[in-house]
């Protein structure tokens, strides 16, 4: 490429990217009623852990026996999710309660997933299911998905020196659309702390369970607005923020606020990965494959 | 791509109870519920007016000899109360319908039965159940719980039901969500330790209650300040139910180690159900009050054959202290020649005596004085230096 196509490719490119940024207001939000979800209540949780064991089964992740997760000393400090590592149980103690509160932590699989709007090559996307899924084989590793998603739920395998992933739950979407079963965690947890199902459902079953049960639930589903709406939804005994939960996030979706902050990246960051990403699909073609396009209805944004 | 779908109410509409169900149930009811009002105002439902009839039953004319209850009856108010006949439930029950990881539980049912008299009775854990009808967990809740057929969301599965309903409890006084409590993993199992065989092993690990034998209370009352309370006494011997003075307390209230439960209500109210209420000095002593001893208290001793009796073999009323008289024949009115074995006394009669009636050689019903033998005998032939038999070493 020699100089004088290269600015032609960089204006080109800055100026789509500036009209992607002024139709961003324009966009109608979607909430399918046929999406599925989750529904965490952590009244119910007893921080048993076997929904983690469960996850590293079903994500062929590095797992230890399953008796080794009654172990409680990992609730000694607050674990994220990492590569290895889908979803962490971890334990608050609250004031004036007798008992800890257990929380499950895993990606919220957001209606309007920022993940998705941060990646310029579209290896996230929001299928028609509900679960946000990763698509390895356009990722070019920029990471901006990591930097973008507000419950720091993506990470990468800096381990991994030849092929890093961006890894993260993907709700069981295979084991779900594929094998009939509901996700690992919610099949093995014991007090069926968490259900799947239809994210409306969900919706009813939450309302319905904070109506009943006014001493044991706060008023809140947490997911419910958060972010625009999450697939993921929870119901708890105490407030969420002593929990541990963002409640600063507001209910504005979050590309909606990250389209901004993106298009104003210096030219030659954003513009980088693209290049990449050009050099790597025609690398792909070259070697004969069809670069994988997207392997799931998207919900069209 | 095929849409997984959980609520399939069709599928389930025929077989059993599913919430759609009751909600098409729920649109037609009122109708049937004012005939029900018009023809039997007032009839045998006093406290049941905020419902409509199909929350209960399941046909449009429920008769008393055909009430037609639901059996996962959800209703809203009122649910049933009472208890089944002891004789009726099942003293143990094996939950093994899931079996993945772990192995099954021996679940001590009676014993949970009698801890439950202690509160709401069967209604504890079988709740939402009609009155006198108690279904068992997965009646109601369904097993597949991972599978995407499920028929209703809004209701737990089979193991989130024993889950919920068991650790309610369980953790409020363990302290632990450690599978083991309830289950042998695999490898226990497979390691030889099988949970059906062993004795008393309905426990696995739960502890037994261990309360203190003597509980000594110091009052503010000046004539007799020392209350002491002899804990087992009342279990062992007198044979109270837990349920006679513990109601409405947590389970750690017993079980968890060091634990003091509470009882019923005010110490004295409860204590008079036997005790003389108006005799403080039964309790009340300036002093640590000695054991239950039946020789002091009657001035009668228990022997061997009548110490391990619980009080109520001899005494039928609720206060022991309805006297009896020390003649033997008041309990054993029985006794005659051939049912008898002397031999328990220490005594084997030899043949020509063992064939006598009793007052040949007893002269008086006490039993206790020396036996006369010259009734029949010249005077050389005397208790004790004579004995009609062998004395026997096991007495
Ligand atoms: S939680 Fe994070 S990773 Fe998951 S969908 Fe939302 S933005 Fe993406
Ligand atoms: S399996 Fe269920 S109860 Fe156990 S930690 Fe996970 S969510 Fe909580």
């Amino acid at each position: 490429m020699d100089r004088k196509k290269f600015f032609k490719t960089v204006g080109i490119a800055g100026t789509s990217l500036v009209a992607m940024s002024s139709t961003a207001d324009a966009r109608t939000r979607i909430v399918s009623p046929d999406w599925m979800g989750m529904l965490t209540d952590l009244s119910l949780c007893i921080g048993c852990r076997k929904c983690e064991w469960a996850c590293n089964e079903a994500n062929k992740l590095p797992n230890k026996p399953i008796q080794s997760f009654d172990d409680p000393s990992v609730f000694q400090e607050e674990r994220r999710t990492h590569a290895e590592q889908f979803t962490v149980v971890n334990r608050f103690e609250v004031d004036d309660r007798p008992e800890p509160v257990f929380v499950k932590k895993q990606c919220m699989h957001c209606a309007e997933p920022a993940c998705a709007s941060a990646c310029l090559v579209r290896a996230f996307s929001k299928t028609a299911e509900g679960p946000v899924l990763y698509n390895k084989d356009v990722c070019i590793g920029c990471r901006y998905c990591m930097i973008a998603c507000p419950f720091l739920v993506p990470t990468y395998e800096y381990a991994d020196a030849f092929s890093p992933e961006v890894k993260k739950c993907t709700m069981c979407f295979e084991r779900f659309t594929q094998q009939g079963e509901v996700p690992a965690c919610a099949g093995i947890c014991p007090r069926e702390a968490i259900t799947f199902g239809k994210r409306s459902d969900l919706l009813k079953l939450a309302r319905e369970k904070i109506r009943s049960h006014p001493d044991r639930y706060v008023d809140h589903i947490y997911g419910e607005h958060e972010v625009g709406g999450t697939n993921w939804l929870y119901i708890s005994p105490v407030p969420f923020e002593e929990l541990g939960f963002r409640t600063d996030l507001g209910e504005t979706p979050y590309p909606e606020m990250t389209r901004p902050f993106l298009s104003a990246v210096p030219l030659v960051l954003s513009i980088w990965p693209m290049l990449l990403m050009g050099s790597y699909m025609f690398s792909k073609k070259r070697e004969g494959e069809a670069p994988s396009t997207d392997l799931h209805e998207r919900v069209d944004s | 791509m095929s849409r997984p779908t959980i609520n399939t109410p069709g599928l389930h509409l025929l077989g059993r109870f599913s919430y759609s169900s009751l909600l098409i149930l729920m649109l037609v009811c009122p109708v049937v519920a004012q005939a029900q009002e018009q023809d039997q105002p007032g009839s045998s439902h006093p406290k049941l007016d905020n419902q409509v009839c199909f929350d209960c039953h399941q046909c449009a004319a429920p008769t008393a000899n055909d009430p037609c209850l639901k059996s996962c009856l959800r209703s809203r108010g009122e649910h049933g109360v009472g208890r089944q006949p002891s004789a009726e439930y099942p003293e143990v029950i094996i939950i093994d319908e899931l079996l993945e990881l772990y192995k099954p539980v021996v679940f001590a049912h009676k014993y949970h039965a009698d801890m439950s008299k202690m509160g709401a009775g069967c209604t504890e854990c079988h709740h939402y159940s009609p009155a006198g009808n108690y279904p068992a967990c997965k009646e109601c809740h369904d097993a597949a719980v991972t599978s995407l057929d499920r028929p209703n969301i809004n209701q737990p599965g089979l193991k989130g039901a024993y889950h919920q309903q068991c650790l309610d409890c369980h953790i409020a006084w363990s302290n632990t969500t450690g599978c083991n409590f309830c289950h042998l993993s695999i490898e226990q199992a497979l390691a030889g330790k099988d949970i059906r065989g062993e004795g008393d092993s309905y426990h696995l690990s739960q502890p037994r209650i261990k309360s203190e034998a003597r509980y000594v209370y110091e009052t503010e009352y000046e004539d007799g300040p020392m209350v002491t309370f002899y804990h087992d006494n009342h279990v062992d011997m007198f044979g109270l139910e837990c349920a006679d003075c513990h109601q409405g307390d947590a389970c750690g209230s017993c079980h968890r180690v060091g634990a003091i439960a509470r009882v019923k209500g005010d110490l004295h109210e409860d204590c008079s159900t036997c005790h003389d209420e108006n005799d403080c000095t039964i309790c009340h002593r300036s002093s640590v009050a000695p054991a239950f001893s039946h020789a002091a208290k009657s001035g009668w001793e228990l022997g061997a054959q009548h110490e391990n009796l619980a009080c109520s073999a001899c005494h039928n009323t609720a206060r022991a202290s309805g006297m009896l008289s020390s003649s033997c024949g008041e309990c054993h009115q029985s006794w005659e020649v051939g049912n008898f074995d002397h031999a328990v006394t220490g005594l084997a009669l030899n043949i020509e005596h063992a064939e006598l009636d009793c007052e040949s050689c007893h002269g008086d019903p006490l039993f206790a004085n020396t036996p006369i033998c010259s009734s029949c005998h010249d005077g050389d032939v005397a208790y004790p230096e004579d004995v009609p038999g062998a004395r026997s070493n096991d007495n």
